[in-house]
């Protein structure tokens, strides 16, 4: 006994809450935030520099002052989410504050005799991707149930009911502690398999119900150089802090009104959060071939973060007469002394690089002869080249190496790389600009039966005089995706297809000093 | 928020009363043109300017001393060179404001014996002709990263994450929905995957069944993809399984023992 006691106790973790594919593409598939002048003309800042927002797509743009400025860009999102899930519509909205790139620049002419026409140095804030929003769907399921995933867990583990009690405390151990998964007996009485008590042929109405807060900010501290006005090569050390969390309600209630059945519903929580702080680069040039034109390239080398989750989860089960009383209920805590699970570990996000060019009518000093620019990006996103690893303190654990080994491998079975396209442009009217732009990205998913893009339509306008500078933009972001409430390695799949769009009005404020 | 918005509207204040050195000409756009500050542009003109000149006049310097060099070793032979269109020839122009046409002319009208100052090339620009170092590169940071280290063994089979690659679909439900109640009407069962299937009964009348998800133990020599509902010996399970799985450890330990019964 005292052996298994202590097998227990070294090995107590969970699946059911694991690490995910998921979660690295929180920190890659987003689309491109700024200044309001930024987001106006879709987010293009591969080549055409002069914005703070250059600061996080290409460094070198930000050679391009030779004065001095500081943004301020706060913004206000709306979530319109519609998902269709098995023939049943839901929608939601969800409203949160935000804010784009936000900083100072120091430009200046360089003096003695050097090639450097001029620098700039950089200090910025961004907010790369905004997690506050609400996923919701619910649908009538006669083919498959959510807990299955915990069957499919224990048999493939070839776990014992030792284990199926208390090696996985945040999902399957709470279902078999709570009856929603129960063992088969062989006519011996050995446990030859598990079952669950969902009545999955009269079938179960299934309710997801994903709010979800925080966002994925970046630090940049930037510099880049000017040779002779021709040519712009600058880089930034990015720091990336992400902060994100998620409360889950999942249910499923017998769709039948038979009161001896075993089954009237069962619901899983989870509370789960996770931090991250890391360390990352961005270079890139940009060139005047001539007059007018510029070209820009720019690389994102991977964001090395380390992150620390914490979670915790509860079930609730009401299986009429199958038990006496009919409820039951178990906590993730309850099983961990009172506190959340906790697990830290490296994540590295995909690498990207941007090639752009942009034409600017005119680059002269009369502001009043400064009519117009139009610029385009291309970005190249590799999603499946995000990668998590153990912690130094972990890397002599085998099983969480090996767990590691294979969450890399389903991030590369589950996503590709893709192209994301920007275009935008500007009409300057002296003091007053005008800015339309629009931006396409592509879905990151590998199986092309999952469909997912995002489609951005953007539009502003500006003023620029005494010192000051304001900016007001509206982008709408339509968005096609999918959500998986689980996945099941021996049954078709079932998801949610998700619509809908969010709303961003962005407002930056700039100085020059 | 609040104090976010707050921190934004002082911080606003603040910078407007500092924001005067644009207040009075134009603001400068930087995303057309950013014209530094008129201080710098003007000491950087003036230093360009002097050192062009201290060059044109080390240039015309050195022609004067080797012309004198040469009429007093030969008065007469260098006398033809001391004509009007000497020295109002456009091509020796060397006040052109293209400091490159300078260098273009001379070389070009000039034997190679003379063209100290070939290569000088001030303010030539070349692409990608590879100016070398020394200078103030920008700084930047190549993270360098590592795959993890692959352990062997584990005691999970990641089941949540292999069933990612299980890329086939069904969105749809068995049976038909009745227009009339709103409700699904099941047609027979699952019938393609009964073997992850268990009937049961409902309740004293035999005649209600329905089924229930189920997985059996396959047997431990002869494992495959799709698990098996008859077990002829229950095979070898294991008490550790679920090892490290998610990446989760405890903090604690359980204080629960068992799940205890059913009660009835």
């Amino acid at each position: 006994m005292k052996h298994y006691l202590y097998i227990l106790f070294l090995f107590i973790a969970s699946s059911a809450a694991a690490q995910l594919p998921d979660d690295a593409l929180r920190t890659a598939w987003f689309t491109q935030n700024g200044t309001a002048r930024n987001m106006a003309t879709g987010g293009v800042m591969g080549s055409l520099g002069g914005d703070i927002t250059a600061n996080h797509v290409n460094p070198a743009g930000i050679g391009l002052y030779k004065t001095r400025e500081i943004v301020l860009s706060p913004g206000f999102a709306m979530n319109r989410n519609k998902l269709n899930y098995r023939g049943s519509d839901t929608a939601n909205s969800r409203s949160n504050f935000n804010y784009g790139t936000t900083g100072v620049i120091f430009g200046g002419s360089n003096r003695g005799n050097s090639k450097w026409t001029s620098s700039a140095f950089a200090i910025s804030v961004n907010q790369l991707a905004n997690y506050n929003n609400r996923v919701q769907f619910k649908g009538f399921n006669n083919f498959s149930s959510f807990t299955e995933q915990y069957l499919e867990e224990l048999i493939r583990d070839r776990a014992d009911t030792n284990a199926a009690l208390s090696n996985y405390i945040f999902g399957s151990s709470l279902a078999f502690r709570t009856f929603l998964i129960d063992t088969i007996r062989a006519p011996g009485g050995s446990v030859a398999g598990y079952q669950s008590l969902v009545p999955i042929s009269t079938g179960v109405n299934q309710s997801y119900d994903a709010i979800t807060r925080g966002g994925y900010h970046e630090i940049a501290l930037g510099l880049a150089g000017n040779m002779e006005d021709k040519m712009y090569i600058g880089g930034s050390l990015t720091i990336p802090i992400i902060s994100y969390q998620r409360d889950l309600t999942y249910s499923e209630t017998d769709a039948t009104s038979n009161p001896n059945n075993h089954f009237k519903s069962f619901q899983y929580k989870e509370t789960a959060s996770s931090k991250g702080i890391g360390i990352g680069a961005k270079l890139g040039v940009i060139y005047k071939p001539q007059d007018f034109w510029r070209i820009g390239v720019a690389v994102h080398t991977p964001q090395w973060i380390t992150y620390t989750d914490k979670i915790s989860s509860s079930i609730n089960t009401d299986l009429e007469t199958y038990i006496n009383p009919s409820t039951r209920s178990e906590t993730s805590n309850n099983l961990n002394s009172n506190k959340p699970g906790e697990r830290s570990y490296h994540m590295t996000t995909p690498w990207r690089a941007i090639v752009s060019a942009s034409y600017v009518f005119r680059e002269i000093r009369d502001t009043r002869l400064q009519r117009a620019f139009i610029s385009a990006d291309l970005e190249y996103v590799n999603y499946q080249s995000a990668r998590v690893s153990a912690t130094e303190t972990n890397s002599d654990n085998t099983g969480l190496t090996n767990y590691y080994k294979i969450v890399n491998q389903g991030i590369k079975d589950t996503y590709k790389g893709n192209i994301n396209f920007r275009l935008g442009g500007e009409l300057k009217l002296h003091t007053i600009m005008f800015r339309l732009g629009g931006a396409f990205y592509g879905s990151p998913y590998e199986d092309s039966e999952l469909h997912a893009n995002r489609i951005l339509a953007t539009g502003g306008i500006g003023y620029r005089d005494h010192g000051i500078f304001i900016d007001l933009t509206y982008a709408h972001t339509f968005t096609k995706d999918v959500q998986f409430a689980y996945r099941l390695n021996d049954k078709p799949n079932t998801f949610a297809d998700q619509g809908g769009s969010r709303g961003n009005v962005a407002l930056t404020l700039g100085f020059k000093f | 928020m609040r104090r976010i918005l707050l921190l934004s509207a002082i911080s606003m204040g603040l910078l407007s009363s500092c924001s005067t050195a644009f207040k009075a000409g134009q603001t400068p756009d930087d995303v057309y043109f950013s014209p530094g500050k008129e201080v710098a542009a003007s000491e950087r003109e003036e230093r360009v300017q002097k050192e062009e000149e201290a060059q044109y006049q080390e240039y015309i310097s050195s022609l004067d001393d080797r012309y004198l060099r040469m009429k007093v070793a030969n008065r007469n032979r260098w006398s033809g060179i001391d004509n009007f269109d000497y020295w109002y020839d456009s091509r020796y122009d060397f006040n052109s404001y293209n400091y490159n046409a300078f260098n273009y002319g001379y070389n070009r009208y000039l034997n190679a014996g003379w063209s100290w100052n070939l290569g000088y090339g001030y303010r030539n620009y070349y692409p990608g002709y590879g100016y070398g170092g020394g200078w103030n590169n920008p700084i930047y940071t190549v993270i360098s990263y590592t795959n993890p280290k692959y352990g062997v063994g584990g005691s999970t089979s990641g089941s949540n994450i292999s069933a990612y690659r299980n890329k086939t679909y069904n969105n749809n439900n068995y049976g038909y929905q009745d227009t009339k109640t709103g409700a699904f009407v099941p047609s027979s069962n699952n019938s393609s995957f009964g073997n992850l299937l268990k009937r049961v009964f409902s309740g004293s009348e035999t005649t209600q069944s329905y089924d229930r998800p189920a997985r059996t133990f396959e047997p431990a020599n002869s494992r495959s993809t799709t698990p098996t509902q008859t077990t002829p010996t229950p095979p070898p399970t294991s008490s550790s399984a679920g090892g490290s799985s998610g990446g989760y450890s405890s903090t604690g330990t359980s204080t629960s023992t068992g799940r205890g019964g059913r009660g009835n």
